[in-house]
């Protein structure tokens, strides 16, 4: 059972990414329906714990920010005629909408729009969490390591650029969709990543926002898949005493169960179609992984093949890593050794995960001091004091 | 850019240093830390400091000179050493903050160098 407070906080969680996507749809102003809808929840918050939760609580927050956008409006009408167009635009549509209690939803248009190519890319991800799901700068900064004022400003000026250039909040023409999913699926994929386990659980949303309002795009079904495989994971990722675990030494039975049916029902679907984009391919490897939690044994030389497939479209240097050490597990620890030698220095100096992988090799094939040498580059380049530990306490 | 990173570690991070169990892992991480550090090619140079109370206070009062053992205010972390680096932003800072051991249980300070105004 929701407290009241949880049911308040719930009901504008939801509220919040559609009732931008449905004000900036109309206005082409996102700073401006963020402003609105802020002072519309701060009313909610004021009322709805002595007055209750209203039936249509996303209704009843259009109202209210439909009608701080008029009196901006008004307020400004003398300098930018344009707004008149839009207060009248807004208050048409808004009478329909609300006597609707199903109103739209188009979070999916504002989705395209957060990750159109006009947007820089850094900005893509944050731009997203911050109008679809509400996040606020100062969580965003920290999942993604920037001060939270630079964030603002980022996110500040993205906002302008939309409203400036007029960027097309729709969802684009089947034919353009091929090459703006991608955009799209890339910055939820990257909100998962980035924010080291930060942000797993609104990611999954996001995806979720998207497959449910696209069903029939296969790629966002794929990530979706990527994602739950991951995020079933995320309790065996550390023992009783908080210390990492490798997935090799996970239990699979630690692995939450209904979420790896979820993403295993997905992918088996889209393999049974024969799909095969980066997300796809990249839960395909997960799903193989997974067998272990059937008993079976994990099947290496299907994942190499997975792997190939995957550097063949992406040369993302976790693929690279990845790739190489499937490679050590299927054929021995020479050949994987062979794959990481293939990176260029450039690429892995910085690279956390290449040095554990290159430790791990080194220490098969007997290059114990090697292997150490390798080890203290990782150490030195690990952000989590779990995984720190691990790693120390791997040295020889 | 140049920036301090001033590493604030807690009570109990600093009482590793010492410790026969804890104190080879807490060093290891610190010096594998320090080395990735050097060999990037940002480090300007910096030091450890030895805990706090080892530290003395000299402070004016109406040109009266007192001396206070121990640092100036009490809190529950404190300094345990710094650096000073060259990056190219304050991402790049806080790049290498994230890596910093002090964060397993403290904090790390970002402040940019007062340089030519």
């Amino acid at each position: 059972m929701m407290t009241h407070d949880a049911a308040i906080d719930a009901a504008i969680r939801t509220s919040y990414g559609k009732l931008v996507a449905i004000i900036a749809a109309r206005t082409g102003d996102v700073e401006g329906a963020e402003d609105a809808i802020s002072d519309a929840v701060v009313a909610g918050l004021e009322q709805w714990p002595t007055q209750g939760i209203p039936k249509n609580p996303t209704a009843w927050l259009l109202t209210v920010a439909r009608r701080r956008i008029i009196d901006e409006g008004r307020r400004s009408m003398l300098l930018r005629t344009y707004h008149a167009d839009v207060v009248s635009c807004i208050s048409d549509w808004n009478t329909q909408a609300v006597a609707d209690p199903d109103l739209p939803d188009e979070r999916l248009s504002l989705m395209f729009a957060c990750a159109h190519p006009a947007i820089a890319a850094s900005v893509r991800t944050p731009l997203m969490l911050q109008c679809v799901l509400g996040l606020s700068a100062e969580r965003i900064a920290s999942a993604f390591l920037t001060s939270p004022s630079s964030m603002s400003q980022r996110l500040v000026r993205a906002k302008a650029k939309i409203r400036a250039t007029g960027l097309a909040m729709d969802v684009p023409h089947p034919r353009h969709l091929p090459t703006r999913v991608p955009f799209v699926a890339d910055a939820i994929y990257a909100a998962f990543t980035t924010a080291s386990g930060d942000l797993e659980a609104e990611s999954i949303e996001l995806a979720r926002i998207m497959t449910s309002l696209m069903p029939e795009d296969r790629g966002s079904q794929g990530l979706l898949a990527l994602l739950l495989f991951s995020y079933a994971r995320r309790h065996a990722r550390r023992d009783r005493t908080g210390a990492f675990v490798p997935l090799h030494e996970q239990d699979p039975d630690q692995w939450d169960l209904p979420t790896l049916l979820e993403a295993t029902t997905i992918i088996e679907q889209l393999m049974a179609m024969g799909h095969t984009d980066r997300f796809t391919i990249e839960a395909a490897i997960q799903h193989a992984h997974s067998s272990r939690r059937h008993g079976g044994s994990t099947p290496w030389p299907l994942i190499v093949e997975l792997y190939d497939a995957l550097v063949a479209r992406t040369s993302a240097i976790g693929a690279v890593v990845a790739r190489a050490v499937a490679i050590a597990e299927a054929r021995g620890p020479g050949p994987g050794l062979d794959a990481l030698n293939a990176i260029s220095t450039e690429q892995s100096r910085l690279y956390q995960p290449y040095w554990v992988a290159r430790a791990h090799l080194l220490q098969q094939l007997g290059k114990g001091l090697e292997a150490d040498a390798c080890r203290e580059r990782a150490i030195g380049l690990t952000q989590d004091p779990i995984m720190r530990s691990y790693l120390i306490s791997q040295r020889t | 850019m140049k920036f301090v990173l001033m590493f604030n570690e807690s009570a109990d991070a600093i009482a590793k240093r010492t410790h026969p169990e804890d104190g080879p892992a807490y060093w290891a991480g610190w010096s594998a830390y320090m080395k990735e550090l050097g060999e990037s090619g940002v480090m300007l140079g910096g030091h450890a400091l030895q805990p706090a109370e080892t530290a003395t206070t000299l402070r004016s009062n109406n040109g009266e000179h007192i001396v206070h053992d121990g640092p100036y205010a009490e809190t529950k972390e404190m300094l345990g050493g710094f650096v000073a680096i060259d990056v190219d932003s304050l991402d790049d800072a806080l790049a290498w903050a994230s890596r910093c051991p002090a964060l397993d249980g403290g904090s790390v300070e970002i402040r940019p160098i007062l340089t030519g105004m």
